[in-house]
């Protein structure tokens, strides 16, 4: 009996480890930052030899994204019976270290959605994207706005990569909370304002409500670092490496901060560290205790659910008359061709129909925001299918747009500088003038190495 | 002579794919990492020879060098004998003779098998953050919430948890060790009147004294790569507070790309790794018995 049972859980603990090791997992990503992981699309036929050119195709989301981009995989292949398209997909934590580690090891998908700012990093040394003026022959370029591709998308004169969609930085407000506090619908908001409004928000709900909820990250960016740019009406740091802004620029900004927190008009930082990236996350605003957030339109969706009607977008706070309001427009992501592959042609058609076809361009509609592509946001309108909230959101980005950030305020070693002592200062740490002389002095040493 | 020399042969055929994997995925990378220590390396780009200026900058230029190893060496200093006397504790008591004590043995390992990962991360948020069940069952006895994830002096101390959490392979090796001390001495000792403590002091804790030292050592050297936790729960923060050297290794690696500089950090860590390895063997003869009577 004995002997039966051991060797029948041999055969059961095999066949569990077999089964587990062979097998991908299934991606179960309930939110956009869940670690990435590789999924195969279990629908897909085991007779591979019909298809005879497999395509890999990786991108992060969150749910809505990966439904929309799986249903155009899908229509792709009843449509095109030589190609398969294999998706691979998660959240966005993790993206970009796993995409730089399978570019290094020459394992990328052949398809790759790509955050802007990564093809100035991606660039340097080796040409890791394929300049799709190579294959302009299968792909219509027409629909989008040439600037736009000038500026965002090329390096060098090689177009590396398509827009997906348009996207900027806007306030997201909570229209009820705002408007019990009695803080006027149609306020057009300036950092003066922010600080009044926010505690007048604070006098009216009492304790643990805040008018504005940002993370350390955000903060730093976006309220930091335009507050600079806008008082001086320069960029934060040029093309060319200078700085535009001083110690003393610095130290206002930085006083600002330290206002918003001694009057709680914003979430204090020791409740938002864990936070970076998740702030929809947060109890304080899944519960309603907060009024506004500020981050791109193409964030909206996880911020409000099915609730779209409970928030409407408004401008950033801008200091009237400012020569460079700061606020970033830029592509949502782009889609790049792997310079590695060995279909560079089929998967030229497949980011044409992916742009272009009106089928595919119903079918992801507004997952990626709103496209960049204007012959997509035609066939899209037609469809009444894109979100008022965001179509709203990007006017208004559109509108109060500033001047194009040069690469180095995208650097990521530059950034978490610029980070580290806001942090400082947000933790009373720092005092702001001793914050801005660090902060001047740092800068310029970090971006000489870089030059 | 030469059944000798074919039986060598023989022998070097069967360990053949073990020295193939050693050579591959051992040497191979250790040997690497050393020459990408003295170069800069982008990971997308090729490896520019530059000598000690990695070495250079990380002992003269680097703050966030000094102040990764004075968080690490806190974070070891916090959790590992916290690890070993818990998970000692436990193996003590799942040593003891009751029906069924073999499921408990397999639900006290489970913490173990998570790992860090984002699932951890957001439970551990939820308990801990300001409006965590922590915090909310605090709330129930009047005190108000502690900012334990937020606040750069706890914080460091809130992550070492979860390794402490994860006891399991530890206490799986003392429970093997308490079994092997025998019965005998434990009566020896009731007879001659030795109460509870002090057969624990002078019985268990010299018995065992060889699997404590293996698991100070294996627990020490994992303590000073510790990456996870700080990763998934804090990402290093607040203000730097639980930016652990693994962590800032690898920020180094993949946030930056100076993976010439990282190399050589983590050369680094594995000369004070090899230092702290060496003093503690060194002074293990003072207090590790073995039972044959022998020394080291």
């Amino acid at each position: 009996m004995k002997k039966i049972m051991s060797v029948g859980l041999i055969i059961v603990l095999m066949g569990v480890m077999l089964s587990g090791c062979s097998s991908n997992e299934d991606s179960s990503n309930e939110t956009s930052n869940t670690t990435v992981e590789s999924n195969t699309d279990s629908t897909e036929e085991t007779s591979q030899d019909e298809k005879s050119i497999e395509l890999r195709f990786s991108w992060w989301g969150g749910d809505e994204r990966h439904e929309g981009t799986l249903a155009f995989v899908d229509a792709y292949a009843n449509n095109n019976s030589s190609v398969s398209i294999k998706p691979e997909y998660g959240g966005w934590d993790g993206y970009y270290q796993k995409l730089t580690t399978q570019l290094a090891g020459g394992t990328a998908p052949d398809i790759i959605q790509i955050d802007q700012p990564w093809i100035y990093e991606l660039s340097q040394n080796q040409e890791m994207f394929l300049d799709l003026n190579t294959v302009s022959e299968y792909i219509d370029f027409t629909s989008f706005d040439e600037n736009f591709l000038e500026s965002y998308c090329t390096i060098d004169g090689k177009l590396l990569g398509l827009p997906t969609g348009v996207n900027g930085v806007v306030a997201l407000e909570n229209v009820e909370k705002l408007k019990e506090a009695d803080i006027d619908e149609n306020i057009v908001w300036d950092w003066d304002k922010l600080l009044e409004e926010g505690i007048k928000y604070r006098n009216y709900y009492g304790d643990e409500n805040y008018l504005l909820i940002n993370s350390i990250e955000e903060l730093n960016r976006y309220v930091f670092q335009y507050y600079i740019m806008q008082s001086t009406g320069n960029e934060l740091i040029d093309d060319a490496g200078e700085l535009g802004f001083d110690a003393a620029d610095a130290e206002k900004a930085y006083a600002y901060i330290i206002q918003l927190i001694d009057n709680n008009v914003v979430v204090p930082p020791e409740e938002m560290t864990a936070y970076d990236g998740k702030v929809n996350e947060h109890p304080k605003w899944i519960n309603d205790q907060v009024g506004m957030t500020i981050n791109y339109a193409s964030t909206f969706p996880v911020y409000v659910g099915d609730e779209g009607d409970k928030y409407q977008s408004k401008r950033i706070p801008i200091i009237e008359g400012t020569e460079n309001t700061g606020v970033v427009v830029r592509p949502s992501q782009l889609i790049a061709i792997n310079n590695n592959s060995d279909h560079k042609e089929a998967v030229a058609k497949v980011l044409n129909d992916f742009m272009n076809e009106e089928e595919s361009v119903k079918l992801l509609a507004t997952v990626r925001g709103i496209p960049a592509s204007n012959k997509a946001v035609g066939i899209l309108t037609a469809e009444n299918a894109i979100s008022e909230l965001e179509a709203e959101a990007i006017e208004i980005a559109l509108d109060s747009a500033g001047i194009k950030q040069s690469i180095y305020v995208n650097d990521q070693e530059i950034t978490q500088l610029f980070v580290d002592i806001t942090q400082q200062v947000m933790f009373k740490n720092i005092d702001p003038s001793e914050a801005g002389d660090i902060l001047v002095t740092d800068l310029v040493k970090l971006i000489d190495s870089k030059k | 002579m030469q059944k000798n020399k074919k039986k060598d042969r023989i022998g070097y055929l069967y360990i053949l794919p073990w020295i193939v994997g050693f050579l591959v995925f051992q040497l191979y990378p250790i040997l690497a990492s050393l020459y990408y220590s003295f170069s800069e390396y982008s990971l997308i780009g090729e490896a520019e020879f530059v000598g000690f200026k990695n070495y250079i900058q990380i002992f003269t230029e680097d703050r966030d060098f000094k102040n990764s190893l004075i968080v690490t060496f806190k974070y070891v200093i916090y959790s590992l004998p916290l690890k070993l006397m818990f998970a000692l504790f436990i193996a003590m008591l799942l040593n003891m003779k009751l029906k069924g004590i073999n499921i408990f043995r397999t639900i006290y390992y489970i913490p173990s098998i998570f790992g860090g990962s984002v699932a951890i991360s957001i439970i551990w948020r939820f308990l801990f953050s300001h409006e965590g069940l922590i915090n909310q069952l605090l709330a129930y006895i009047n005190v108000e919430p502690i900012a334990w994830i937020g606040n750069p002096n706890l914080a460091l101390y809130n992550i070492g948890l979860l390794t402490v959490w994860q006891f399991g392979s530890s206490m799986v090796i003392f429970l093997a060790g308490l079994k092997n001390i025998p019965e005998i001495y434990y009566e020896a000792a009731k007879i001659d009147g030795a109460s509870k403590i002090k057969m624990f002091f002078h019985i268990t804790i010299p018995s065992l004294s060889p699997i404590i030292f293996f698991n100070i050592i294996m627990q020490m050297i994992n303590s000073f790569q510790e990456f996870t936790s700080a990763f998934v729960i804090t990402k290093g923060g607040p203000m730097k507070s639980t930016y652990l050297y693994g962590m800032f290794l690898y920020d180094n690696a993949f946030k930056y790309f100076k993976m010439g500089y990282a190399s050589a950090l983590s050369w680094v860590l594995f000369v004070i790794i090899l230092v702290f390895t060496g003093l503690l063997f060194k002074k293990s003869s003072m207090w590790v018995h073995y039972g044959d009577g022998g020394d080291m």
